[in-house]
């Protein structure tokens, strides 16, 4: 199909190069050398932090698991991480500020870049950006405050709400579960700390942003969320990093507890440059009649691994999982879902929308669980995928492990491109086969964008519509 | 041992099997292979079966019933790899299960980049009645063509209680019904075996 000269010169423009590939010189207060993770650089780091001697020890425990335990050997290629040549921890400011106006005009300058005090001026209720390691900026309305809502970075809520921290933290997610979950409980810094309080509504989004400018920065991000009884929250987070020719890498822990009747709204936005790999873990324990849901989406990265996962450990809990992802070129996106069912009458739903071009790779890797004793589950799974070229690839990877009679369980998964009627369709109603592929592409992702808050829905509508021009021929 | 087979160009063929082994099947161009298992006893080690669409317009239906009872395990692999344009291959796995019987089912549909205009779809369906059975079903897709259909589903679950309401209001007993039903669950798919002969066995046997 013929596009426009000038539209292709536009979508060039404007993807060719990386939308958020600005670098900032910034000097960084303190960094610790690059080389090969050793015992000192993680005793060095605690102790900047002015750590107990209890975190001292849990990280420590988990360098010697993290050396102990050998590479997953499925999935994507991780053999390229060079993890001797890496920056563990760079610290950019020496205080967390509390106003905007004290903030490093070079950082703020990337932030107003991405267009994150425009989000303050909207009145969203809370911004902390993590700019590398630490959370240089947040700001929490008083009305939050006063409601007993703590909404912090990890390291300042380690100081303040020590008790907090020892009952939850590395409990969902143990030191020993995987090599990057022990890799980021040795050298964390910086993430998110939430907790509301029993019956407390936080009915506007609480978000945080995290942008990497150092090249060889690995960012270790933790993240824990509690709600407490008949709560509720929603929480998003965006991730950017400028362009390096080496490569990065993100991994992050993020550990949620939904208690009794609380919902928990957790929603990614990740648009990594194409050099970073993303190497996530994500779990949450949901208790009765709690309701929790992931709305992951991934655009960017070189490579994304990433499986959010639900544990509905108590009756008439509820998870979902709503996942996109848009492979382009030189991109593989492993994403998915994990749901385990522990306790009667619980529900799921999965829905994984995935988009490969350009010789993009996409794979969806899910699991459901149906633990024995966990009666009246129902649970719903469905990913589709949609190839736009030959180069392209797509892979589905769904696993069942079934232990119950008593269930209504259904999966299904398909893989198309564009359908040449619905294109007909469109261009007999006078619309370009261009406008027409990209709402067609859009009607395809709609089951998950629907779940973001809409000003995010608009602004990813409009990104996978400029993605597409010009993609279909 | 693996059995190869290979199906010539432009042969229809039918096959039965009431016990799995290791194979391996090429389809050749234009040829249609109907492949139909009836599996009532158990096995150890997984099977694996392997068919190659190697040449263009070959067609594969594999239609398997599986009744599972006492403690037989079920395992087993099936692969389509799609190698030439226009093929197409269709799995619809049925399965009953009862006391402790497993199951354990990997099925992947494989899409060469120059297989375009494939049609695949794959379908495991699940009957349980009894607490104590397992089922594990990996029903994957790995595609590098793009114009092709692919899918795939699986489902779990037990008898319909509304049917058997149903059922019960017309004077049925539970047991009777119980087993129309899991019978017309299980012959769902039969009008797709053409071999008449092989379709009276099984029929009978069900």
């Amino acid at each position: 199909m013929a596009v426009p000269k000038n539209t292709k010169r536009l979508i060039s423009n404007t993807f060719q190069n990386y939308k958020f590939g600005f670098k900032t010189t910034v000097k960084n207060v303190f960094s610790e050398p690059k080389g090969v993770l050793t015992p000192s650089i993680v005793t060095s780091i605690s102790k900047r932090k002015n750590e107990p001697k209890w975190m001292l020890d849990f990280r420590l425990k988990a360098l010697e698991i993290f050396n102990k335990k050998p590479l997953p050997t499925w999935g994507g290629d991780l053999t390229k991480i060079d993890f001797k040549n890496l920056h563990y921890y760079i610290k950019a400011q020496s205080k967390t500020q509390t106003s905007w106006n004290n903030v490093n005009p070079q950082i703020k300058e990337a932030f107003e870049t991405l267009g994150i005090p425009e989000a303050e001026k909207k009145f969203l209720r809370g911004v902390s950006a993590q700019f590398e390691s630490e959370v240089v900026y947040e700001s929490v309305q008083e009305v939050l405050s006063k409601k007993g809502v703590i909404f912090m970075s990890t390291d300042e809520a380690l100081k303040q709400h020590p008790q907090l921290l020892k009952e939850y933290f590395g409990k969902i997610i143990p030191v020993n579960d995987n090599k990057f979950a022990a890799l980021n409980s040795a050298v964390w810094s910086g993430g998110t700390f939430i907790y509301i309080p029993k019956g407390v509504h936080v009915d506007l989004p609480l978000q945080a942003y995290f942008r990497m400018n150092a090249k060889n920065m690995g960012q270790f991000e933790r993240t824990l969320i509690i709600a407490d009884e008949n709560s509720s929250v929603h929480y998003i987070e965006g991730c950017t990093a400028p362009s390096y020719s080496s490569n990065s890498l993100h991994s992050a822990v993020v550990e949620i507890i939904a208690k009794k009747g609380s919902k928990v709204t957790y929603t990614t936005l990740q648009d990594w440059a194409h050099n970073i790999y993303n190497l996530v873990t994500k779990r949450s324990f949901v208790y009765e009649n709690a309701q929790m849901v992931w709305v992951d989406c991934n655009m960017g990265s070189k490579l994304t691994m990433k499986y959010p996962a639900i544990f509905l450990l108590g009756e008439h809990a509820r998870g979902e999982i709503h996942s996109l992802a848009f492979a382009g070129k030189n991109q593989h996106q492993d994403s998915g879902g994990k749901i385990i069912h522990g306790a009667k009458n619980t529900s799921s739903i999965i829905t994984s929308k995935s988009i490969s071009k350009n010789g993009g790779r996409a794979t969806y890797r899910g699991l459901l669980q149906v633990n024995k004793g966990a009666s009246g589950v129902k649970s719903k799974v469905s990913c589709d995928a949609l190839i736009l070229d030959n180069i392209s690839r797509s892979d589905t990877y769904p696993t069942m492990k079934i232990e119950e009679d008593d269930l209504e369980l259904a999966h299904e998964a398909t893989v198309s491109k564009i359908g040449e009627d619905q294109l007909f369709y469109l261009t007999s109603r006078g619309i370009s086969e261009t406008e027409a592929s990209s709402m067609i592409v859009n009607g395809f992702a709609e089951p998950v964008t629907k779940h973001l808050p809409m000003e995010y829905a608009v602004e990813l509508n409009r990104l996978l519509e400029m993605e597409m021009t010009g993609s279909v021929g | 041992m693996t059995k190869k087979i290979t199906i010539k160009s432009t042969q229809q063929k039918t096959l039965l099997l009431e016990k799995l082994e290791d194979m391996k099947i090429i389809l050749e161009k234009d040829s249609h292979l109907t492949f139909v298992t009836l599996l009532k006893k158990g096995w150890d080690k997984t099977k694996k079966l392997d068919f190659t669409l190697k040449g263009k317009n070959s067609c594969l239906n594999f239609i398997s019933i599986i009744i599972a009872k006492d403690s037989n395990n079920f395992e087993f692999e099936t692969t389509s790899n799609h190698l030439a344009p226009h093929t197409k291959s269709f799995y619809q796995i049925r399965s009953v299960l009862y006391d402790k019987a497993r199951i354990n089912y990997k099925g992947t549909l494989i899409i060469a980049k120059k297989a375009q205009h494939t049609e695949t779809h794959l379908s495991h369906d699940n009957l349980s009645f009894s607490k104590e059975a397992k089922i594990q079903t990996i029903p994957s897709l790995e595609i590098e063509a793009d114009n092709v259909h692919a899918g795939h589903s699986a489902t779990i679950g037990k008898i319909d209680k509304n049917q058997l309401f149903y059922m019960a209001s017309r004077g049925i007993n539970r047991k009777t019904s119980e087993k129309i039903l899991t019978e017309s669950f299980l012959k769902k798919d039969f009008d797709k075996i053409t071999d008449q002969k092989i379709k009276q066995f099984i029929n009978s046997h069900v």
